[in-house]
């Protein structure tokens, strides 16, 4: 299999935090890639380099074998890499419905995109919602209008940045299922999540930072089960522990 | 949770189609109703200042891009007629798209500068270049006459010059003016660069993360604002017959721009025409009643605050949206008027 998506040797520090420090992973065409790591690791981080929202300190990321290093954040939108924002970012004042038809409507006729946009809230189940100004709309579907401004824009891979936070356990299985629906019309994820019943569903590759470096990867299982991995884990919850 | 449903829609928008028109016929009868010239000059006013307010809306309302330039735009408009027409006897019809080429230049260059970096940079830039802008036009003597001002010596009357005995002429053309600016305005709202504004106004990061080139449509918004201001600056000069830096050239100039459409309600269509409508007589009655013409700057700055900090979506979120006192108020009037009307009134 090819990569779609590579990080080689990537660098990013916020004053004196070395918040990503030479990660290099492949996500490979297709798969839903997990990438994991206790609070603060880089994940976040990770995709915001990706998506070109920061800029990188050293090192590169490629597209389908090219560079988009140098592309600006709506280039990179356009060639297919789409995301996510950890806090859901709403387009306050306007309606469900036109927040996504703002989006469709970039590379579609006005008809075409308002078509579009109908279907994707139905099959995000945000349809009732279409007339609601959408930072009036439930903390937890924001992250499903995020979801759907982001799928009409026709990306070749999604990064998806905590999606889950805060959803019961009945709505994870309805997302976890979306996900899989999402992957399974040809869009590769790369998928970030605390919550790792969904990981575990989902993942067929795990990617482990820790401190802005990478720790590990493989499958799940083996991951899952390695000391570093358990330690990374474990180590924040003693110094939380001695921190309390 | 709650669908709204499209039905109450139907009437208030027949309403408001009625009292759009209402007003519609009433602006173009307003000279008829007097035959005070003084009057009609207030007329004049307004639709200069409407017209201004609706441009200015586009990239400080629609994007939320505060510029404090629009006077500057307005002297180019201004300057580019005088002296072309002083010099060459060229129409101000002609005139009018050379001052606005040039403001689109100008639009351009702060645009490009400024946009590619997020923040307070814009307002800034376009506060350099007022500045560069009104110390050039006083320094320009052989050019400008520096703080003398230019003027223009009425002739004859004459469609062609723009010279008019009486300020009827004046209020109809920029009345004219006004309405297609409305339209350019309405046209934008529903058209993909409307649209983009709306959600750079938001969040840039999410815009541009989801395709949108957010530099390239707020340097649209902005040139679109430019040339529109630039035009109205050309006209009303004609109106005015003198120009000089102080006045037409200033950041007071800028600063009232900005107040028709923040005090009307900054980002809707109608908010600059409307704020025009509440703020141009207001300032009116004060110069006369206060005697000075400084009073008016201080009506500006009073309503400005009191809407900012009161009411940020301005006069007509009074009357639109959630929340809007006016309509609740009347919902609970009508309300209270079926109940003693025994209800009959269903359908
Ligand atoms: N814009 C920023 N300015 C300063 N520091 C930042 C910024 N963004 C991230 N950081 C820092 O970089 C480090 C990595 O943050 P990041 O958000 O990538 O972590 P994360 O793995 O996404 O964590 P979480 O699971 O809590 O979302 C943290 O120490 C964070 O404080
Ligand atoms: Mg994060």
């Amino acid at each position: 299999m090819a990569a779609i998506l590579e990080l080689k040797d990537l660098c990013k520090s916020f004053g004196g935090v070395h918040a990503v420090n030479h990660v290099s992973f492949k996500i490979e065409k297709g798969e839903i890639l997990g990438l994991i790591g206790p609070n603060g690791s880089g994940k976040s981080t990770c995709v915001n380099l990706i998506s070109g929202v920061y800029k990188a300190d050293g090192g590169d990321v490629l597209f389908e074998g090219k560079s988009v290093i140098r592309t600006s954040i709506a280039g990179r939108s356009r060639m297919g890499i789409g995301r996510t924002f950890q806090s859901p970012k709403p387009f306050t004042g306007l309606t469900v419905f036109d927040s996504v038809y703002t989006i469709a409507m970039q590379t579609r006729s006005y008809k075409e995109a308002s078509k579009i946009s109908g279907e994707i809230l139905e099959q995000m189940g945000l349809s009732q919602y279409e007339k609601m100004r959408c930072e009036k709309l439930p903390i937890e579907k924001r992250k499903w209008l995020d979801m759907a401004r982001v799928l009409v824009t026709r990306p070749r891979v999604l990064l998806l940045d905590e999606v889950m936070a805060g959803l019961n356990p009945n709505e994870i299985d309805e997302s976890v299922a979306l996900v899989r629906r999402v992957n399974k019309s040809g869009i590769t994820v790369l998928f970030i999540e605390h919550v790792m019943k969904a990981v575990i569903k989902l993942c067929s590759r795990l990617v482990v930072l820790n401190d802005g470096r990478l720790l590990t990867s493989g499958d799940p299982d083996t991951v899952m089960n390695d000391p570093k991995v358990i330690a990374a884990y474990l180590g924040r919850g003693y110094h939380h522990a001695e921190n309390d | 949770m709650t669908k709204e449903k499209p039905s109450p829609l139907k009437p208030s928008r027949l309403w408001k189609a009625g009292i759009l028109l209402a007003f519609v016929v009433f602006l173009f009868l307003f000279p008829r109703m007097s035959s005070s010239n003084y009057i009609v000059s207030i007329g004049v006013t307004f639709c200069t200042f409407a017209c201004l307010g609706v441009s200015w809306n586009i990239i400080g309302g629609y994007a939320a891009q505060i510029s404090w330039c629009h006077s500057s735009f307005v002297a180019i408009g201004a300057y580019t007629g005088f002296l072309l027409f002083n010099h060459f006897g060229i129409s101000p019809w002609i005139s009018v798209f050379a001052g606005t080429g040039i403001s689109a230049v100008a639009a351009l260059i702060i645009g490009s500068i400024s946009f590619r970096l997020r923040g307070p940079f814009f307002s800034l830039c376009t506060i350099a270049f007022a500045e560069i802008m009104r110390v050039w036009l006083l320094f320009q003597k052989n050019l400008t006459q520096g703080a003398n001002g230019l003027v223009i010596t009425f002739k004859q009357e004459s469609f062609v010059n723009l010279m008019f005995r009486k300020d009827d002429a004046f209020y109809y053309i920029l009345l004219v003016m006004l309405i297609l600016y409305m339209l350019i305005s309405w046209l934008l709202q529903r058209s993909r660069p409307g649209y983009y504004l709306r959600a750079i106004k938001v969040d840039e990061d999410a815009a541009e993360s989801l395709g949108i080139k957010t530099h390239r449509i707020k340097l649209f918004a902005f040139v679109l604002s430019a040339v529109m201001t630039s035009a109205v600056g050309t006209i009303y000069a004609f109106f005015l017959t003198y120009i000089d830096p102080a006045s037409i050239s200033s950041m007071d100039l800028a600063t009232r721009i900005g107040t028709m459409a923040v005090v009307g309600g900054a980002g809707t269509l109608f908010g600059p025409m409307v704020g025009a409508l509440a703020l141009v007589p207001l300032s009116e009655l004060a110069n006369v009643l206060l005697g000075s013409s400084g009073s008016g700057m201080l009506l500006y700055g009073g309503l400005m605050i009191i809407v900012i900090i009161f009411r940020r979506g301005g006069i007509v979120s009074l009357f639109s949206g959630d929340g809007a006192p006016v309509p609740a108020l009347l919902k609970k009037l009508r309300g209270k008027g079926q109940a003693k009307n025994g209800g009959d009134s269903g359908a």
